[in-house]
């Protein structure tokens, strides 16, 4: 998935970056409020790991606005500010979490994929669609019961699909979610890996919608 | 009754009064009662007028003085429980004092005391706000200090982990080297941290007279390593001043100059000038790097104010140094200015300090 992360330490920003690309999603750094701003009105982000003590424009107006704007996505706050005042306004301020410095970077993706997970309307931590299953905590996907190696961009564009699954999603927003600023976009690098992905799972599995894009259906209501 | 004295005075004629009322009332009842027995039997000679006459004087003397004889316990009395009463309002300040929490520092009311205990309340009042100013500066640091270290802290753990879940040998190498670089990162916040603990603990300053040209040397010797491999020049001026001071602090004060204008101005130039005039010795470091924009110029002093570096790259310092050279200047009763560096780029600061007397 493709994640802000706002940090304006530099050590810490690098370190974050390089622990959420390890978790497979997409990550766009920067480092002021500003940058933050410009960023979540121009890309579409699945959540944003929000620092709080920021130059230029401090993290909780950031969220104020995000949340007047209507913006709906997760937004995890990442502060060393750890009174519970603080706390209970991150979150009054429409945070959907909040972790205090120094923090784990297991503890980070895992709230991460928490938040992700409601967002996308599963509560469920194993994700299944069309005979698929999904570990985000793992990376583990396995169709019909066997296990299926995926490479990287593989898994994150098949986690995009079975995060809502009966909803196509087009070339562009599998791209949004595949790539972070400065990476290089293949021309029709989405074709390549819904080639992949349904060589190694099945041809039916991931079904293409002409001119609107590509979906896995959703199971039955049991 | 608002003033302790007046209340004494008072209580004190009151009691005196009484007692001299009495005895005038005895002695006038004693004359009376000889007079009329001498104007009833007036003495046949003159021998006998003349023992009447001393045994008047005689009952009088007497009368004067019985009741005064009989009156003093009672007076002593009196005056025993009238202190007591006057320093009631002693002993309540007492109590306060006494029952007080260390960290109870409100003031006292000095309402409804007398005017000779006052001015010790005013002084406690203001001694009490002052020790509650340096509380809430203590209480302001740690908290700073503690939101400074997580987040290194917190790099540190996560460049760790990142490290240690890394695929490839060149993600760990770059993890492990900005884990390097975090360690020197903490470890000089820290420095910095206890430097500025112990200006702030006060005391312990050394005043020596010392010139501070060989200081300046010193200073930049070691700083011209991290010089040359920023294509920075350091040029020191002419010019000498004797100053009173500690030369491990004026070094410190110096150092920090010199750092920030190294790490964080982008310089290409940074001069150091000491000159003389009249009291004052003016110690001005120069460079012609980026400069701080005048809005910001009075909150750089303040402990941790970073500036937002355009320059992503650079590392960020402890936000400190600026504050610990203010605090040092301020020790040695010297001012400190920061103006525009030469044709209005970069930045000039200028740190005044007393001469030393003895030339």
């Amino acid at each position: 998935m493709r994640i802000l992360l706002v940090e304006d330490d530099t050590l810490l920003g690098d370190a974050l970056q390089a622990g959420l690309k390890q978790a497979g999603h997409a990550v766009d750094w920067t480092r002021d409020g500003i940058g933050a701003e410009t960023a979540l009105a121009t890309e579409d982000y699945a959540a944003v790991v929000l620092d709080l003590g920021l130059p230029r424009k401090d993290g909780l107006e950031v969220l104020r606005r995000l949340r007047a704007n209507k913006r709906v996505l997760p937004v995890l706050i990442l502060t060393a500010r750890d009174t519970v005042e603080d706390r209970i306004k991150g979150l009054d301020a429409g945070a959907d979490d909040y972790l205090v410095k120094p923090c784990d970077l297991g503890e980070l993706n895992a709230r991460l994929r928490a938040l992700l997970r409601r967002a996308g309307g599963q509560p469920a931590p194993v994700l299944a669609a069309s005979g698929i299953t999904l570990d985000p905590a793992t990376h583990a996907v396995a169709y019909r019961g066997e296990p299926v190696e995926l490479a990287a961009k593989e898994y994150a564009l098949l986690l995009a699909l079975m995060q809502q699954p009966g909803r196509a999603l087009s070339r562009a927003q599998l791209e949004q979610h595949l790539y972070a600023w400065g990476d290089e976009i293949g021309s029709n690098a989405v074709e390549v890996y819904i080639h992949h992905l349904r060589r190694k799972l099945d041809a039916e599995a991931i079904r293409t919608l002409r001119g609107i894009g590509y979906v896995i259906a959703k199971d039955a209501a049991a | 009754m608002k003033s302790l004295r007046l209340r004494l005075v008072l209580l004190t004629t009151a009691a005196v009064a009484v007692v001299w009322l009495v005895t005038a009332v005895f002695t006038w009842r004693s004359a009376l009662h000889e007079i009329e027995e001498l104007l009833n039997h007036p003495p046949a000679t003159a021998r006998h007028m003349q023992k009447e006459r001393a045994e008047l004087a005689g009952e009088i003397a007497k009368h004067l003085l019985l009741p005064m004889l009989y009156a003093l316990p009672g007076l002593a009395l009196v005056l025993v429980v009238a202190v007591g009463f006057s320093l009631r309002p002693l002993r309540r300040l007492t109590d306060d004092l006494a029952t007080r929490a260390p960290t109870r520092l409100t003031p006292i009311a000095d309402t409804d005391t007398p005017r000779e205990i006052v001015p010790l309340i005013r002084r406690l009042n203001a001694l009490f706000g002052e020790i509650d100013r340096a509380l809430e500066n203590e209480r302001r640091f740690t908290a700073d200090a503690s939101h400074e270290l997580r987040t290194p802290l917190a790099a540190l753990k996560a460049q760790a982990q990142v490290a240690l879940a890394a695929a490839d040998g060149s993600e760990r190498r770059h993890a492990l080297e900005q884990i390097v670089l975090g360690c020197d990162r903490a470890s000089h916040l820290v420095t910095q941290l206890l430097t500025l603990a112990r200006l702030d603990a006060g005391g312990g300053t050394a005043t020596l007279a010392l010139a501070l040209r060989p200081i300046a040397e010193e200073v930049l010797a070691g700083a011209a390593g991290e010089a040359i491999a920023g294509a920075c020049e350091l040029v020191l001026g002419e010019g000498d001043a004797r100053v009173k001071g500690d030369p491990a602090l004026l070094r410190a004060l110096l150092r920090n100059l010199v750092d920030n204008a190294l790490r964080h101005a982008g310089a290409t130039q940074i001069e150091l000038a000491i000159t003389e005039s009249g009291t004052r010795a003016a110690l001005t470091v120069t460079d012609n790097g980026r400069g701080i924009v005048i809005e910001e110029r009075d909150r750089v002093m303040q402990r941790f104010y970073r500036i937002a570096s355009a320059d992503s790259s650079a590392s960020p310092g402890s936000g400190l140094g600026l504050s610990i050279v203010k605090r040092i200047v301020e020790l040695h009763g010297g001012q400190m200015q920061i103006g525009d560096g030469p044709h209005g780029r970069g930045l000039a600061v200028r740190v005044n300090l007393p001469l030393a007397t003895d030339k």
